[in-house]
């Protein structure tokens, strides 16, 4: 009897000692949720989505440039495929268009905050390749562009190349020019063509209980960080000029 | 004078930065993003209070959302646990939990003589199937119970810490490190699963969170059926989560005892 209670008992504690439900890294290659980030929002031109699988085995990795302002006043801006499947399944709405007149000084003081704590971490928005949406933030990425020497460097530097992924030296830096206007652009952009902010994919991927977004929901609809950038998206403006240095 | 003054400056600037970790400073992981905080970091972007362990405290954001590897040859760590996590856990009872780095490969040598050095990270937490902290996390510094505000002051020597909304238990800043220690008290009986969160860095010698080395997951864990037994004090080596998984398992084992019983006594 006591050899099979001592089987019992090491049959239990073998059991129970094994893995759990146990899950395992989701991002093996570093960027966890690939170029588009499966967030089954669909294909919507200007949208946060540039998949455009269609169901083929090529992943089309959509990266834009900077909205340019052209004679006509419209904006224009060129779209590649990284992964140069040869199909546009996905492919982002170049324009030209017309971007929504919102008002850059509420971004800069009440969105852009929310945008660079949720948004802007380097393996989501904030990567040149393979996103429509691209946030440039300090600490996080930062745009190409040249600035003045920093720390113990005694030229000018890349921002991008010294300042992304750290807070010190370049990557200290407030935002430059260039990084605000981009992110004021690149946000804007979502709602063309959207009549209701609510039905736009600055809020709609990742609002908790919208699109997929890999999973990742930042706020409910009740949040304040919601109604902010809602707020923006409706046209509100700051009514006054925001100064939101050093950032 | 004004030159070195400003020189003297960059330096320190430089020597205090951590590096391929998190941020430049334990406090800097409840800064906002877009940094404005007054002294003494000022200016300095921060998390925001997002750590990163995965869980829905930090919107499923991971440490790898931020440490970016970019490098196949990458993803290499690995991380064990003393106790192994068993399939349960139980109500109430305190956990000593240590999570290992294994097979750390970055920041090993060769890190310049303005770093602090070979500096690692966790980041962790517990939480329900509905999203909240599962019972009651304690580091070096702070604990659920007690949650202060503020980081550790400077000088702190502990390796855990938490603080701000303490939603998650974080690596402090500590050379060399690989192995962390801390308690955890699951809830009360009636909370149901229980998953733990949890994402380690090995960190690089380069000042920036570009190509370390991440590795995060999640195990999730049954509440278990509570016994009949006599108290055990909480640093006993029985509250483990696998002697606790084999005392889950104990109600069917005990069952299976007596069902054999009967049948070697009907033969």
């Amino acid at each position: 009897m006591k050899t099979i209670t001592s089987i019992v008992a090491a049959i239990a504690l073998i059991a129970a000692c094994g893995d759990a439900a146990t899950k395992d890294d989701p991002c093996p290659r570093g960027l966890c949720t690939g170029p588009s980030g499966d967030d089954g929002g669909g294909v919507t031109g200007d949208g946060g989505t540039t998949t455009g699988d269609g169901g083929g085995a090529c992943r089309e990795s959509w990266g834009c440039t900077a909205w340019a302002k052209n004679a006509q006043g419209q904006y224009t801006r060129t779209c590649t495929d990284a992964a140069m499947c040869g199909t546009t399944n996905g492919k982002p709405n170049e324009g030209p268009l017309s971007l929504p007149d919102l008002d850059m000084d509420f971004y800069k003081c009440k969105v852009e905050p929310i945008v660079d704590r949720g948004c802007a971490f380097l393996g989501c928005h904030g990567t040149e390749a393979g996103r429509v949406y691209k946030v440039y933030a300090r600490a996080r990425l930062r745009r190409k562009e040249t600035v003045p020497a920093m720390c113990l460097q005694t030229s000018p530097q890349d921002l991008q190349e010294m300042g992304s992924g750290t807070t010190m030296c370049d990557g200290w830096l407030p935002h430059t020019t260039g990084e605000w206007q981009e992110n004021f652009d690149n946000a804007r952009a979502f709602m063309v063509g959207v009549a209701n902010p609510d039905d736009c994919e600055l809020l709609s991927q990742p609002v908790i209980g919208g699109k997929n977004h890999t999973g990742v929901h930042l706020f409910a609809k009740t949040d304040a960080d919601y109604t902010t950038i809602r707020q923006w998206l409706s046209g509100t403006k700051l009514g006054s000029t925001c100064n939101p240095d050093p950032n | 004078m004004r030159t070195a003054i400003v020189l003297g400056l960059v330096l320190a600037i430089v020597a205090s930065a951590s590096l391929a970790r998190a941020w430049d400073g334990d406090p800097l992981w409840y800064n906002p993003a877009n940094g404005k905080v007054a002294q003494p970091y000022n200016v300095m972007p921060g998390g925001g209070g997002i750590i990163g362990t995965g869980g829905a405290g930090d919107h499923a954001v991971t440490c790898a959302h931020c440490h970016i590897k970019g490098d196949a040859s990458y993803g290499t760590i690995r991380v064990s646990f003393n106790p192994p996590f068993g399939t349960t856990y139980m109500p109430n009872k305190q956990y000593t939990v240590t999570l290992n780095l294994v097979g750390e490969h970055l920041g090993l040598s060769g890190c310049g003589q303005y770093v602090l050095g070979n500096i690692n990270e966790f980041a962790a937490t517990f939480e329900t199937d509905s999203g909240k902290v599962a019972g009651a996390m304690q580091a070096d510094y702070g604990s659920t119970a007690s949650c202060p505000t503020t980081p550790p002051p400077m000088g702190f020597t502990g390796a855990t810490m938490m603080y701000g909304d303490c939603h998650a238990i974080i690596a402090a800043t500590v050379k060399d490190k690989t192995s962390w220690t801390f308690k955890w008290t699951a809830p009360p009986p009636g909370a149901g699963n229980v998953t733990f969160f949890y994402g380690v860095v090995d960190g690089d010698c380069m000042m920036d969170s570009l190509k370390d080395d991440v590795k995060v997951g999640s195990v999730t864990m049954s509440e278990g059926v509570m016994m009949m037994a006599p108290p055990r004090p909480p640093n006993d080596p029985a509250s483990t989560f696998s002697s606790f998984s084999s005392f889950g398992l104990a109600v069917p084992a005990i069952g299976l005892v007596v069902a054999l019983r009967r049948r070697r006594k009907r033969g």
